[in-house]
């Protein structure tokens, strides 16, 4: 039976259609070049020639505006997609480790996640230079303890689980286990999480960038904008208005998303083995995005 | 139900009230002057730091034998006169009597020898011994007069005991960077790292009258937003080294005045003679047409600098003004860059310290109007490290943006070009001008020194080494009811002259 | 257990250890060295070599770290070159800084979170949950240092009500609270947030159990229902998410301490670094991986104590 989709689901969706396609606008055409120059015409106000304003350089602010928002849409694309993939392996195969071969791996894991991530960010930037390249790996870098954790606690306790144990008891092997019982019980949560990850990537490009080791100027990132603004609040505060509501539209997007993907995979709340008894963890539905959130702040906050 | 967060904005709402009268705790003190810096200092101890962020504060604390004045002449200090003799080889200073340190020792010629011998010694590795090296002893005929013998006429040696890392130290203090003891018009109350240092009046300061606002608190505010406030609010009283962008802000603020003049800063577009397109001293000099200094002034320091034609600062006596010989002119960069075997010009990188944000600001336009000429340059931002390393002792880059810093004496910046000096990051070698800086710098004839240096400025321009872009102003921003702030010539915060209603 | 305690409280001493030695490797694999930072552009040529035999700079890797390690076990952590300052007086200086407020703003964001998460968890109407959505969006939405610089316009230029940056000492508690207000609110919006999600989805959650129906089945009110029974059991997942907030919130101060100028570990240790001021980075990091790793250990010892069932784990 088809249930009618929650409708925090469908607005998350229609806010992300709109990112998408202010996004893919900004690759097809921009009102002016985003990096021309204007400075007879710097810190100008909306009006009709610039529908949002120019910067300090005199650049239009929807041109770069529209280009940042797609750097920024492809940075957390690509980063969410590699921390995502990389946690999922490396908490799968944490799961099947046993002994001390898993608690080594997992005491490397809370490693990354003890180091402050800023300064996991500031070493890795100073290594690869400052890149669209590197912000993907520090972005990912940031998430990936995240994905790991959460793979690895769900995939031991489906492992507990009758139907694992009696594939178990049918003669599986432990990599057929993984892969057709586990994986699929774990994927859905992992979308939750990507989904909060996405609004994460945001918000962190722009705290990377107030630190000065974001995407290189002049090419345009919200991050970038946002910071550059900064520097002009007590001058011309309007300057930090739209590149500001991009980042709160593009963060609100994916973390509706990730809500209403919530209330669609996991109704009630109700994550495998759910009992009367007071759960010790937080739900494994709600956790997840706390823990990215969480994340997110080790920078950002 | 509905109660609970009705109690949590109530709580929150009393603890604002609680804390509102607590607010102006800064201003309270009235002849106290609060001045916001944005860094700490690299403790007290000028002889064992190159940081400018010591030597701000320290030269309200220590003394040197000569010093500088704002306009930037050599005047006496602790030393009433001096005199040269021996070809240049002997300086002789004459102390001034009655001076004591802060904490009471009294100074003498042998107090004077045992600081220089301090710099000198391996123990504490000053960084700036290489400035003394020709020092080949030292000797007190009286208590009063000390005299240095070098092993070779040294014109830059008085500028160089004038600098702020000559200080006169007392050498039996045990940690002069935690515990200063010098004869200046100040001494540390105290400090706490990461908040403020507390100056008070000297109590032995020879100076009379001298100085007139008896406490003076450095606080490291790092924001250069959150300095504005401070200064709005009354928090401070000055804000030394403000942005150009916020000065516009501050226009009809009341009770603030903002001042401005001469930094000891040049900036240039640096030019790597070893690669490749500007080996061609065509391709520099079309890159020189092609950027339009104004362009940068009014965009990256917002019309709060005045242009430069070569590697000198205007406040020198020594500047020759040379700003004409490359007037912006696109069609003629063009036509050099075709000449050179690059009618499509190239790409190129600009490489930009991060932390320097008018520096990256300059790059970026720079990349702009170059573009103009068919060379596409790219600008990489580096952290401050990373440009120390890869660029200034590396070499390894294109171009870059960058300011130098005027010392006391014009060979500090003069020098940097010669062939044998580490620090030629342009890779400019020519022994003409090698010859030049050397005879500059042992002659004592202040006008053949002064033909000499002007020859090497125009050597360095003739030569496109740099694309010579400009000079800032220092900006200040100050309450009305602080005397005018004065500007020095070199990167320090003198405090001593000031006065507050 | 005790074996286990003891087992985990190695590891994390094994743990530090390793951080150390990492940020140590990685700190020197850095471009630039620390005697190049402390002479800038403006020291005469000649200098740096000097200073790199006095700093030690010259002997191995191995040599050096282990020199640092000798040290650090008897309590000396060597001189800040950035300061020249012994390391343990600016690291007893700054972490209460930090831990105040980041403590100061864990109790903001639970105060503000719980009520507005069990308010938000109301079912009898609409508009608590579309309130509490807004506000939860909107906290997790604002960069706080663009939060942080807004705060201190509003409320240190525009109403003077709070000083605009900067701490007071521990002895005059209100004057410090006075300070460390905005900076803590700053941090606290996104944890309130947060807190409040967690707190909405759990007691929702709750209120779905059979021991709720049945407390409901009796009769008692909604009210009674939600705080004597729902309530405490939804605090359980909110108990070990202040575990974990914590540890973010310390290592998280970095750029609310850089907006309001708080002399704390977060600024330091990013000054540090970019100084490559390698005896004041190696003792910020072993100080916040203690911190995180210590709470981390504590939240998987609390689990434990739940839920015995997670020993195998």
């Amino acid at each position: 039976m088809r249930r009618p989709l929650p409708a925090s689901l469908r607005l998350g969706l229609g806010l992300c259609l709109l990112v998408l396609a202010l996004a893919a606008a900004g690759a097809v055409w921009t009102p002016f070049p985003p990096q021309a120059m204007d400075l007879a015409h710097a810190m100008a106000g909306p009006g009709p020639v610039h529908l949002l304003g120019t910067d300090d350089f005199g650049r239009d602010l929807l041109s770069r505006l529209l280009v940042g928002m797609r750097l920024d849409l492809m940075l957390a694309l690509a980063s969410v997609l590699l921390s995502g993939a990389a946690g999922l392996a490396v908490g799968l195969l944490a799961a099947r480790l046993r002994g001390l071969a898993g608690d080594a791996l997992m005491r490397l894991v809370d490693l990354l996640y003890a180091f402050p991530a800023i300064l996991t960010a500031l070493m890795l930037v100073t290594v690869m230079g400052a890149s669209t390249t590197s912000l993907v790996v520090v972005l990912a870098a940031v998430n990936l303890p995240v994905f790991v954790r959460l793979t690895r606690s769900m995939a031991l306790s489906l492992n507990e689980q009758p139907f694992v144990e009696a594939a178990r008891a049918a003669g599986a092997g432990p990599w057929r286990i993984a892969l057709r019982h586990v994986l699929p019980g774990v994927l859905p949560t992992l979308l939750v999480q990507a989904a909060t990850a996405l609004s994460g990537a945001f918000f962190t490009e722009a705290a990377l960038s107030y630190l000065g080791l974001g995407v290189q100027p002049p090419t345009p990132t919200l991050g970038n904008m946002l910071s550059e603004a900064q520097g002009f609040l007590a001058v011309d505060p309007w300057m930090a208005v739209p590149p500001g509501l991009a980042v709160a539209l593009c963060v609100l997007a994916f973390n509706t998303l990730g809500d209403g993907l919530r209330d669609r995979l996991a109704p009630g709340g109700g994550p495998p083995g759910r009992s009367g008894r007071a759960a010790p963890f937080p739900a494994p539905s709600a956790a997840p995005a706390q823990v990215g959130r969480d994340h997110a702040l080790v920078i950002d906050a | 139900m509905r109660w609970l967060p009705l109690t949590a904005a109530g709580a929150l709402a009393l603890t604002l009230l609680a804390s509102g009268g607590l607010a102006p705790t800064r201003a309270a003190a009235a002849p106290t002057l609060n001045v916001a810096v944005s860094t700490d200092p690299a403790g007290f101890d000028p002889q064992a730091t190159a940081a400018a962020s010591t030597f701000e504060i320290t030269f309200n604390i220590y003394d040197t034998l000569a010093t500088v004045d704002p306009k930037g002449n050599l005047v006496p200090d602790l030393a009433t006169g001096w005199s040269v003799s021996d070809g240049g080889r002997t300086w002789t200073f004459r102390l001034r009597s009655g001076v004591r340190f802060s904490d009471g020792t009294a100074l003498t010629s042998q107090v004077v020898k045992a600081s220089f011998e301090r710099l000198l010694s391996k123990a504490e590795a000053s960084p700036w011994q290489p400035l003394y090296a020709d020092i080949a002893s030292i000797s007190t005929p009286s208590p009063t007069v000390v005299q240095f013998h070098l092993s070779a006429p040294s014109a830059p040696f008085l500028a160089n005991v004038a600098s702020p890392w000559a200080a006169i130290v007392d050498p039996q203090a045990p940690d002069l960077a935690q515990h200063p003891v010098g004869t200046g018009p100040y001494e540390l109350l105290s400090y706490v790292p990461g908040q403020e240092v507390t100056l008070v009046r000297n109590p032995y300061d020879w100076r009379h009258g001298i100085p007139a606002i008896p406490k003076v608190v450095f606080h490291i505010v790092p924001d250069p937003q959150t300095q504005l406030i401070d200064l709005k609010t009354g928090e401070v009283q000055a804000v030394p080294g403000i942005a150009p962008q916020d000065v516009a802000a501050l226009k009809g603020a009341p009770g603030i005045r903002v001042v401005t003049g001469p930094s000891p800063f040049i900036q240039v577009l640096a030019m790597n003679e070893a690669w490749g397109p500007l080996k061609s001293l065509l391709v520099r000099r079309a890159i020189n047409y092609a950027v339009n200094r104004q362009a940068v002034i009014q965009g990256a320091f917002f019309g709060y600098a005045v242009p430069i034609g070569t590697h000198m600062t205007p406040a020198s006596p020594y500047y020759v003004n040379l700003t004409g010989m490359y007037p912006y002119n696109v069609a003629k960069a063009k036509a050099l860059l075709a000449q050179a075997g690059y009618p499509h010009g190239f790409s190129v990188t600009i490489t930009a310290p991060s932390n320097y944000e008018e520096h990256v600001r300059t790059a970026e336009i720079i990349a702009q109007e170059l573009s103009a000429v068919g060379i596409r340059a790219q600008v990489v931002q580096v952290p401050w490290a990373t440009w120390l390393s890869k660029v200034f002792m590396g070499r390894q880059y294109q171009m870059t943006v960058i300011a130098h810093t005027a010392k006391l004496d014009p060979d500090t910046l003069l020098s940097i070009y010669e062939s044998t000096n580490p620090q030629d990051y342009m890779n400019y070698r020519s022994p003409a001008y090698d010859a030049l800086i050397e005879r500059a710098r042992t002659t004592t004839v202040l006008s053949v020194r002064r033909a000499l240096y002007a020859q090497a400025q125009r050597m360095l321009a003739e030569n496109a080494t740099a694309v010579y872009l400009d000079a800032p102003d220092t900006i200040v921003a100050e309450s009305t009811r602080l005397s005018p702030w004065p500007i020095y010539p070199i990167d320090v915060l003198p405090v001593a002259y000031l006065r507050m209603r | 257990m005790a074996a286990y305690v003891l087992r985990r409280f190695l590891s994390l001493l094994g743990s530090v250890l390793l951080i150390t030695a990492v940020t140590f490797l990685v700190l020197r694999a850095l471009p630039g060295n620390p005697a190049e930072l402390m002479l800038g552009m403006d020291a005469p040529p000649g200098a740096l070599q000097a200073l790199s035999r006095h700093l030690g700079l010259d002997l191995p890797l191995p040599v050096q770290y282990l020199s640092w390690l000798a040290g650090a076990v008897h309590g000396d952590f060597g001189r800040s070159l950035l300061f020249q300052l012994p390391v343990g007086t600016l690291i007893a200086q700054r972490l209460p800084i930090t831990l105040a407020l980041a403590l100061l703003a864990l109790l903001l964001g639970l105060a503000a979170g719980i009520p507005l998460g069990v308010w938000a968890a109301s079912r009898r109407s609409p508009l608590p949950s579309a309130v509490t959505a807004v506000f939860a969006q909107a906290g997790l939405a604002v960069p706080s240092f663009w939060l942080g610089t807004m705060l201190a316009l509003v409320f240190a230029l525009d109403l003077r009500l709070l000083p605009p940056d900067g701490v007071a000492p521990f002895r005059t508690p209100l004057a410090l609270l006075a300070h460390l207000l905005l900076p803590a609110v700053t941090l606290a919006v996104p944890q309130a947030a947060s807190t409040l999600r967690l707190v909405r989805a759990s007691v929702l959650e709750t209120l779905e159990r059979d021991f709720v129906r049945t407390a409901q089945a009796k009769g008692l009110g909604q009210g009674a229902v939600l705080y004597r029974h729902a309530l405490p059991n939804a605090m359980a997942p909110v108990a070990t998410l202040i575990g974990m907030h914590l540890g973010a919130l310390i290592a998280g101060t970095i750029i609310v301490e850089n907006v309001f100028s708080i002399p704390g570990l977060g600024s330091l240790v990013v000054q540090a670094v970019a100084a490559r001021d390698v005896p004041l980075v190696e003792a910020c990091v072993a100080v916040f991986a203690t911190c995180v790793v210590a709470v981390n250990f504590l939240v998987d010892l609390t689990y434990r104590l739940w839920d015995p069932k997670v020993v195998e784990a």
